[in-house]
Formats: C-alpha cells, sequence, structure tokens
C-alpha cells in the first residue's frame, strides 16, 4: 500500500508513477484482515507488558494464570476486547469466503482440475464430435503398443470399458507436449505423442458430498474453540477434542486415489524417464558453461570488490586442493593443522593464507567393475476395498504413541473436496475445485497387519472427513487423541466384531473394549487373528453400522480408507545379476498372504512400488561411491523431473543426491510419481538419530560446549573410523504405478549396465572416490569441536573480540 | 518486548493506548468505516519499529501532532507563535529519531474536514472524512500531495497552487522548525508542490484510510 510504502522509504519516483493505484485491492479484505491481526497481535504484547511486571513474559494462552492485581491492571477491557476481536474475526472470514477477488487472491482456481476435465467433456459432447473419434483412435494405439509388448495387462478391463469411449464412461484430458517453463533448463529431446489419457468418471453423488457442514459452519465452530482456548486453556483441552476430530466437510472423490492416467504408457516411453541420459551433446554444452563459471581463477575478477566492503577474496587467490592435498596436509592433531578445516586457507609454507577451492573430483578412481542391483523399496496400496488372502492381526487398542502411523509425508496422496461455502449450498453447486492432498496431513491411526516378521505388512485407516488444522497452531493434526481412538474402537470396530458368530472365532470376537482393556492394558498392544474372508466381512459390517447410526457423532468416521504399506525390503528383494528371478516375484513369494492380482486392478485403489537400483563398488574395495551433482542434476532436468532439494555432503556441494517430484502433466502420463537419488554413504550415520529434529546433540549443548556434544562428536568420529576399510556404492529411487512399472524390471538392468558403460554419460553421474573421504570427514569433525570447545573456553563474545586473558 | 528500567514507563503507555483501543476493534468489522485511532496507531507503530533502519528515509508524524498544527494555523497563530506547539503534543524520545533519517523527509496525514480544505473539484468525497497523505522534501524542496482530490484517471500535476487550502506554507516552516532544519526551511513559496490523483470510489482511496469492504 501506498502509506506502507512511504513510511517504509521507497523511492517517490516510484510512488509517482502512473500505474500505482491500480494495483490497490478492490476489496480490501486482506488488508482489514491483516490491520485486525497486527492491532491484536500488539494488544497481546501489551498484556505480555503487565504480565511482566509480575514474573516472567506470558503468552496470549497463559493469560488465564494471572494474578488477580494484574487482572485488575488489565481491566475488563482486554478481555471484552478479545471477543469482539473473535467476532469481528469470523464475520471477516466469512465475507471472505463469498468475496470473488479474495478466492482469486487466495489462488483457489489454481486446482481446478476436475472442472477442466468436466469443461472438456462438455465442449466435446456438445460442438466436436470429431476431436471425440480422434481421441478414440489414438487411445486404440495404447492397446497396440500393448499387443506389441505381449505383456499382461491388469488394466485391460478398464481399457474395454473406456476405448470406446461412449462419452460418460470416462473422460478426455492433456496436451501433447509436456513442457517446463519459467527457469533454465536443459531442453529434453522426447516428448510423449499420447495425447489421450482415460480417468475414471466425475461422480457428483459419491461420498455422500452434498451433506456435511460448509465452511462456515466450520469455521464458527473453530472460532468458539479458538475464544474457548483463549480464555480458559486448561479446561477446554478435553472439552474440545471430539469437535475437533468431527466431521469439517472434506469428501472423497471418485478415482480419487489415482496418481495417473489408467492407460499405461508404452514401455519406451517409460523406461527413458528412468536414468535419464541426454545426449553427448547437452552434456557437453552444460560442461562448457559451467567449466566458464567454475573456472577458479576467473571466479573474481581483480576488478570486482565483492559483496561486503570488507571481502579479502581477489582474483588468482584461490588454490585447487583435492581430498588428498587436505589429508597430507591437515590434520587434527596440531592447531596449525586444523587450519584448513576452520578458515579454508592453505597453512603450507609455500602459499600460506590461500584461500582453498576444494575440489573432491580431483581424487576420483576409475573402476571398471561396478555391480548393479534391482530392488523393490516399498510397497504403498491405498484402497477403500480391503482384501487379503491370509490371515491379518487387527489391533484391538489405542495406540499410545506420540506420532500418528503416517506423520511425515510419503509423497502419496488423495484427491479431497474442500467444505462447500454457504452460497454454493444455497445454489446447490460443487465445490469449484478438487485438493490433490497428502495422505501425512489426514488423521490415521493403526488398524492391523499382515505376518510377523516374514510379510509384514501394516495397514492404516485414514479418516479423511476429520481433516482440520489446530486452532491456535496451525498444524494439520494427525495424530487422533486416545479417547476418540476408544470412541471409535467401542462404537464401531467391537460391534463389527460381534457380527461375526461363526463356530469357533465368536468366542473370541464377542468380547468389549472394558474386557479387553481391563486384561491387556499396560502392554504395547494387543492384536486378534482373523482370517481374509472374515476381513471382507468386518470392513463391509463397519460400513453397515455407520449407515445405520443416527446423529452427527458417527459424521467423522464415514468414508474412511485404508493404506497398506511394506517398508524396508530393499534387502529382502534385492537381485543382482547372477539372480535367477526378479524382484517383483521375489516381493510375490515374500508375501503371499497379499492378492497382488487385486491389488494391482486400478479399480480396487492404487499400488504403488519403489523401484531401486543399486551402483556397488566390488566388495572389499575399500572405495566409496557418490553421485556427481552437476551431471545428475542434468540428468534430472533432462528427465523431466521437477526442481527438487538438493542435499550435499557435509558441505561439499560438488557430491550429494537429489530428491524431485514429476510435474503434473508429465506424472499422470508415465505413471512415476517421483525420484530420489541418495548416496549409500549415509547409511554410515542413518538411524534414529537423523530421523528426529534434535539430530545428535541439541544446539545448547553446541553453545554450551558440554558433555552431550563432546560424546556425539567422538561418537560421530569412531563411526567414521569403523566406515574406513568398507565399501558404499549410490542408490536411485522411483516410486511408479506398479502394474506398469513392474513391466520394465527385466529391461533395467540392461539399460543401467549400458549406460554405465566407459564411454557413456550414466558413468559422469557416478563418482566413485577413494576412503580418503571417510578420514576427511572425521578429521573434519575432530576440527570443528575442537574449535567450538576452544571458542566456548575463551569466551569470545558475539563482536568477535577475544578479551584479554585476566 | 524487551522491557528495561527506563523505558518502561513509556513503553507502559504505549500499552495502555493499544489496550484502550480494542473497545474500537468493532469497526474493523466488514462494511464499517475503519477506525482512525486505530489506523493511525497502527502506521506510527509499522514506522516506530523500522525507524533505525536503512531504509527508513522519512520522519513520520502521528495525526494528532499534525492535526494540532493545522488546528494553531486556523485559529490565527501566526508563524512567529510556534514556540507553544514545540514539544507539546510529541514525547522527547521522538526528536532522537530525527537525526539518524538520511533523507530530510516528512510524512504525515491530513484529514480534509479538520484541515479546512476547500476542495478545488466537487467531487463526492467531499462529504467524507477523507484522508490524505503529504510529503516534505525539504532538500529538494518538494512537496507531495497524493490523492487529495479525485480524477478520472490517474495525473500528475506540478505546480498545484492548492496547498494554502490546508495552510500548507505554514505547516511546512512549523513542522521545519519543529524538527531542527532551520537551515533548510527557506522560503516556502519558492516549494514546488506535486500533486499527484486519480479516480477514487467511495469504497476504497488512498489504500486504507477509506477503506470499507
Amino acid at each position: 500500500m501506498i502509506l506502507r510504502d512511504i513510511i517504509s522509504g521507497r523511492d517517490m519516483t516510484e510512488l509517482l508513477d502512473e500505474t500505482t493505484p491500480k494495483d490497490l485491492p478492490g476489496c480490501g479484505h486482506g488488508e482489514r484482515l491483516s490491520l485486525l491481526n497486527s492491532t491484536m497481535d500488539s494488544a497481546q504484547q501489551a498484556a505480555t507488558l503487565y504480565g511482566a511486571n509480575s514474573g516472567g513474559a506470558l503468552t496470549s494462552t497463559e493469560l488465564g494464570v494471572l494474578s488477580l492485581s494484574d487482572i485488575k491492571n488489565l481491566g475488563t477491557g482486554y478481555w471484552r476486547g478479545i471477543g469482539l476481536y473473535i467476532t469481528v474475526y469470523r464475520n471477516l472470514q466469512r465475507d471472505m469466503l463469498s468475496c470473488a477477488e479474495c478466492r482469486i487472491a487466495r489462488g483457489e482456481n489454481a486446482a481446478r482440475a476436475t472442472v477442466v476435465k468436466q469443461a472438456t467433456v462438455n465442449q466435446n459432447r456438445s460442438g466436436n464430435s470429431q476431436d471425440i473419434q480422434d481421441n478414440i483412435g489414438v487411445g486404440g494405439t495404447s492397446d497396440e503398443d500393448d499387443e506389441v509388448d505381449g505383456t499382461f495387462n491388469p488394466h485391460h478391463h478398464l481399457l474395454a470399458t473406456s476405448s470406446p469411449l461412449p462419452g460418460d464412461q470416462c473422460l478426455v484430458i492433456g496436451r501433447a507436449v509436456a513442457q517446463r517453463s519459467g527457469k533454465e533448463i536443459q531442453a529434453y529431446k522426447f516428448q510423449e505423442t499420447r495425447s489421450v489419457g482415460q480417468c475414471f468418471k466425475f461422480d457428483k453423488n459419491f461420498d455422500d458430498y452434498h451433506t456435511g457442514p460448509t465452511a462456515e459452519e466450520a469455521m464458527e465452530r473453530f472460532c468458539d474453540i479458538q475464544a474457548s482456548y483463549t480464555l480458559t486453556p486448561h479446561i477446554s483441552i478435553l472439552d474440545t477434542m471430539h469437535i475437533r476430530f468431527d466431521d469439517q466437510g472434506h469428501r472423497r472423490t471418485a478415482g480419487g486415489f489415482q496418481h495417473f492416467y489408467n492407460n499405461p504408457p508404452s514401455i519406451e516411453e517409460q523406461l527413458v524417464h528412468f536414468f535419464p541420459t541426454p545426449p553427448e551433446g547437452v552434456l557437453s554444452d552444460r560442461k562448457k558453461r559451467l567449466a566458464a563459471g567454475i573456472d577458479a581463477n576467473a571466479l573474481v575478477s581483480e576488478a570486482a570488490t565483492g559483496p561486503f566492503p570488507t571481502s579479502e577474496i581477489h582474483g588468482n587467490d584461490l588454490l585447487v586442493w583435492g581430498l588428498d592435498d587436505i589429508l597430507d596436509r591437515a590434520g587434527e592433531s596440531v592447531d596449525a593443522h586444523m587450519k584448513p578445516y576452520i578458515t579454508g586457507r592453505t597453512n603450507t609454507v609455500i602459499n600460506p593464507d590461500h584461500y582453498i577451492r576444494f575440489d573432491p573430483l580431483l581424487s576420483r578412481k576409475t573402476v571398471d567393475d561396478v555391480r548393479i542391483s534391482v530392488d523393490v523399496d516399498s510397497v504403498i496400496w491405498l484402497t477403500d476395498k480391503l482384501k487379503v488372502k491370509a490371515a491379518v492381526n487387527i489391533h484391538l487398542l489405542p495406540s499410545t504413541e506420540p506420532e500418528a502411523p503416517i506423520s511425515k509425508n510419503n509423497h502419496t496422496y488423495v484427491e479431497l473436496y474442500p467444505p462447500r461455502t454457504d452460497a454454493e449450498k444455497a445454489k446447490g453447486h460443487m465445490s469449484g475445485q478438487s485438493l490433490l492432498t497428502p495422505i501425512s496431513s489426514i488423521p490415521n491411526m493403526h488398524f492391523a497387519h499382515t505376518g510377523n516378521a516374514e510379510g509384514y505388512a501394516n495397514i492404516t485407516i485414514i479418516f479423511p472427513r476429520m481433516k482440520h488444522k489446530h486452532p491456535l497452531r496451525t498444524k494439520w493434526e494427525t495424530k487422533i487423541p486416545y479417547e476418540v481412538q476408544e470412541f471409535w474402537l467401542r462404537k464401531v470396530l467391537y460391534p463389527a466384531l460381534h457380527q461375526i458368530t461363526t463356530d469357533g472365532v465368536g468366542v473370541y470376537t464377542q468380547g468389549e473394549l472394558e474386557d479387553v482393556q481391563f486384561k491387556f492394558k499396560g502392554s504395547e498392544e494387543k492384536t486378534l487373528q482373523i482370517r481374509g474372508p472374515h476381513l471382507t466381512d468386518l470392513v463391509a459390517n463397519i460400513h453397515q453400522i455407520l449407515r445405520n447410526k443416527q446423529g452427527s457423532d458417527f459424521d467423522g468416521y464415514r468414508s474412511f480408507f485404508f493404506v497398506l504399506d511394506i517398508r524396508g525390503i530393499k534387502a529382502s528383494t534385492s537381485c543382482d545379476k547372477n539372480s535367477s528371478t526378479d524382484p517383483w516375484t521375489t516381493l510375490l513369494a515374500q508375501h503371499p498372504s497379499l492378492d497382488w492380482e487385486y491389488m494391482e486392478s486400478g479399480e480396487n485403489g492404487e499400488l504403488l512400488i519403489d523401484i531401486g537400483v543399486g551402483f556397488h563398488p566390488p566388495a572389499g574395495s575399500e572405495l566409496v561411491g557418490f553421485w556427481s551433482m552437476d551431471a545428475l542434476q542434468v540428468g534430472f532436468e533432462y528427465g523431466g523431473y521437477g526442481t527438487g532439494t538438493r542435499h550435499s555432503v557435509s558441505t561439499v556441494s560438488a557430491i550429494g543426491g537429489i530428491h524431485a517430484n514429476m510435474p503434473k502433466d508429465r506424472r499422470l502420463r508415465t505413471h512415476i510419481l517421483y525420484r530420489l537419488a541418495y548416496n549409500l554413504s549415509y547409511e554410515v550415520l542413518r538411524g534414529h538419530k537423523t530421523r528426529t529434529k534434535t539430530g545428535f546433540f541439541p544446539a545448547r549443548s553446541a553453545y554450551m560446549a558440554d558433555k552431550d556434544f563432546v560424546d556425539s562428536v567422538e561418537a560421530v568420529v569412531c563411526a567414521y573410523e569403523r566406515s574406513l576399510h568398507k565399501s558404499y556404492g549410490v542408490r536411485d529411487e522411483y516410486r511408479c504405478r506398479a502394474s506398469s512399472a513392474r513391466r520394465l524390471l527385466p529391461y533395467l538392468r540392461n539399460k543401467v549396465s549400458f549406460a554405465m558403460l566407459p564411454t557413456k554419460d550414466l558413468r559422469t553421474q557416478v563418482q566413485i572416490l577413494g576412503k580418503t573421504l571417510f578420514a576427511s570427514l572425521r578429521s573434519n569433525c575432530l576440527a570443528l569441536q575442537r574449535e567450538v570447545v576452544y571458542l566456548y573456553h575463551t569466551k569470545v563474545d558475539m563482536s568477535g573480540k577475544v578479551p584479554e586473558p585476566t | 518486548m524487551r522491557i528495561d528500567d527506563q523505558n518502561y514507563n513509556e513503553d507502559r503507555s504505549y500499552a495502555d493506548r493499544w489496550l484502550e483501543l480494542l473497545r474500537n476493534i468493532t469497526h474493523l468489522n466488514p462494511g464499517q468505516w475503519i477506525d482512525p485511532e486505530i489506523l493511525c496507531t497502527y502506521l506510527f507503530q509499522l514506522w516506530w519499529t523500522s525507524r533505525y533502519e536503512p531504509t527508513t528515509q522519512v520522519v513520520y508524524l502521528p495525526f494528532d501532532t499534525t492535526h494540532y498544527a493545522s488546528m494553531l494555523l486556523h485559529n490565527g497563530r501566526t508563524r512567529n507563535k510556534e514556540n507553544s506547539f514545540k514539544g507539546i503534543s510529541l514525547d522527547r524520545k521522538f526528536g532522537s529519531v530525527v537525526p539518524y533519517v538520511k533523507h530530510r523527509r516528512v510524512c504525515f496525514f491530513l484529514e480534509r474536514q479538520l484541515a479546512k480544505m476547500e476542495a478545488g473539484v466537487p467531487d463526492k468525497l467531499g462529504k467524507l472524512n477523507h484522508f490524505f497523505p503529504v510529503v516534505f522534501d525539504y532538500h529538494a524542496r518538494k512537496a507531495y500531495v497524493f490523492g487529495a482530490t479525485m480524477a478520472e484517471r490517474p495525473r500528475i500535476r506540478v505546480g498545484e497552487a492548492n496547498w494554502t487550502a490546508w495552510h500548507g506554507p505554514g505547516l511546512w516552516t512549523l513542522i521545519g522548525q519543529w524538527l531542527d532544519w532551520d537551515q533548510v526551511i527557506g522560503d516556502p513559496d519558492t516549494v514546488t508542490v506535486v500533486g499527484k490523483t486519480w479516480r477514487q470510489a467511495s469504497r476504497y482511496s488512498m489504500g486504507l484510510w477509506n477503506c470499507k469492504g
């Protein structure tokens, strides 16, 4: 806004630009909301000031514990003000929900995928029948591809229904060319010629879409919760639980599990996205560009003054060191040897105090015999028609784990409709959008598992109607409280179990939750093993009970679905070149309790697998492999993957890993969801400590240089020392649809082996280093630890001045 | 909020002001005119928290100060009697900011009715309590006026003679003297007035002031 710009000191010529007033918002709701929130923040800070008078600073939720005298100081104005604030906030939110300009500002129209599909079909139906005919023709080509491949096509029945394209059976969407734009990338030459994608028909009656609260109703309820939290926080914690985990208005869509089009791509089309190796021209161009930028002497020109006026880097000031140089000339025994690690400058006699450019690739080795293994790392099945062959163990007690079973984003999604607004409900319209929602943002709890060690698969139940953010923490709540879990077990699961009255089984299914708690409370878990057909009955009984229950208490539990996941099986399904079987056959043999043919079918959900390929140096060679980041980035760009995230090893940016999602238009066609390339040397440290936020030691330990810090660094150093004589390779993982990607398993090894030949480009992506890297990392840790302890004991203040010794 | 003993009482006075303002918070309901007190305090807070940042180039005068100055000038006080104004409305902390400001610029707001301004162009804004910002640039000897009147399309007029309607020359001298910028005040008659006007509906104008969403 202009006022803010004047105060923050923008140039007057900018303010006098004639186009400035066009930027003023039409409705002003956003500005009003920010003004309201900042007013409330300031008032809360003011209340905190009064609280600080009596001791410590208070947050808004802790105001309930103020002493009487402080409350008198505050007066009743603050409390009345909070009530007024909530009222105004609610009114404003209601207006913003129905305001067209606000909706545009929120960018809600970005994800109108389903509407686009519907509109496309309507256009095709109404006007242009020739397009439909064309689409039928193109759709037929995929069938021809399948015949050429001569492989089993589990989607055959779907294609059979969708190929005639009678108009209401399937939809046709998509562009002929998938593109990336907006930033400078390497162009890739291949493109999918298939312009037709098929997906499930949109069903407006699916999942009772026209029931449920509107967005305004849900928001009003949450405003009340917020008020009760703010006013009486310690009382309201228990009261709001069943309101928060109730029906919030989200609904599933038909075919919402499908991440991809139903018709599979051809094998060539899909295979080209695995280990994408651009032609030599692309890579050499990139190399030339990089060489122009990375020339050590050209990094900083003589004329440039650097970003800071006090920069000490001048031209011709950098020395290139490899791993061997650092290990030869630096160490952890003497302080002078630590200098390269701490300051980044040389400590040699000939060229002292020069800055070092560290290039680990100078120490690379040539290995002709790189071993390749292919495996299936994990399996995820999204379904609402749960069915297994053999026995499953049903969990009978609520979970006491601190987090939900799926609390981190595992790159699986489901398409949900958000609640409608009041205006849309009055007109009888659908909500104009559907959102691809991560599973990890939806409340979930454990349901069952199959197998024990062999054939172990975890089954989690997901409640999409309960999806909500905590009113005060603004975070998706996924962990279902203990009492809500108890309600689900007592009112729904146990009555469904009671209906299984087969002789010999009914004895064990007639118990109540109280019985099980009386007998087994305190133990970690209690399960009941039932056979597969009984599981199907159980799910049908749950559906029937929820259908017959009246009242809103059970609304949140309806439209549930299941996620079956198998993790960490890369070692048990890995196949090298001597293996007689492929990983898929191994997987099927190790999990006989699952009905794989049923799971593969697109009508029963979405089956995703992680295909992993490992590149290993020969055993006993004491070599460590790494991805070369620049070459790997070219590969990601050439394969059409998204920008992704780069993870470098320590602070060395030349080696590391990348993980990236596939952009939507390409994902729909290629049946590939995301790719992850990382270095197996990570296994040296991988474990419980790398998963938690605290890591190896809390930050305060490093600040205090206490025993925790010293011990943790010592443990890391010892881990590196133990790994000095071990060999590690690199690994590449692709998450894709099982039914189409498993056709590639016989071809993958050939493609990778061919690309790893000495003249081919994939070889430039995989670099093999000597064992010196672990030694260098170990020395680096030791040097940093000594520096931290030194800094603590000399008590350097924040300005960098070292006080004189007393 | 960091509290030390010296500033405690002053901070406490600000806190009291915010707590008092809470009673007006219902004026932020959609469809109502925004409460000027909340807005003035908010803008002052915005400037006050960023007053020592290098990008801050202006001194911002709270509205009660400029309103008081306008009242003095309107009631026939001459330019020689401004001593009664000095140091009345603002606390002493405010003056300590002035040496840190990079350019000699002052930003403040005027209200059309209170400044007794006669609108040059007849428009419907004349009947509303309409605020508009003014920037005095003492180094460049320019006064910028934003949106004081309404125009059909955005246009910039240099040499707008209308600033005497809201006692512009008097404010130029008065504020300059109060900020101890005696060496750059000069003769107000030689100041170039740059006015920027554009189309303003009754729903919004000048961003926040008149906002009735």
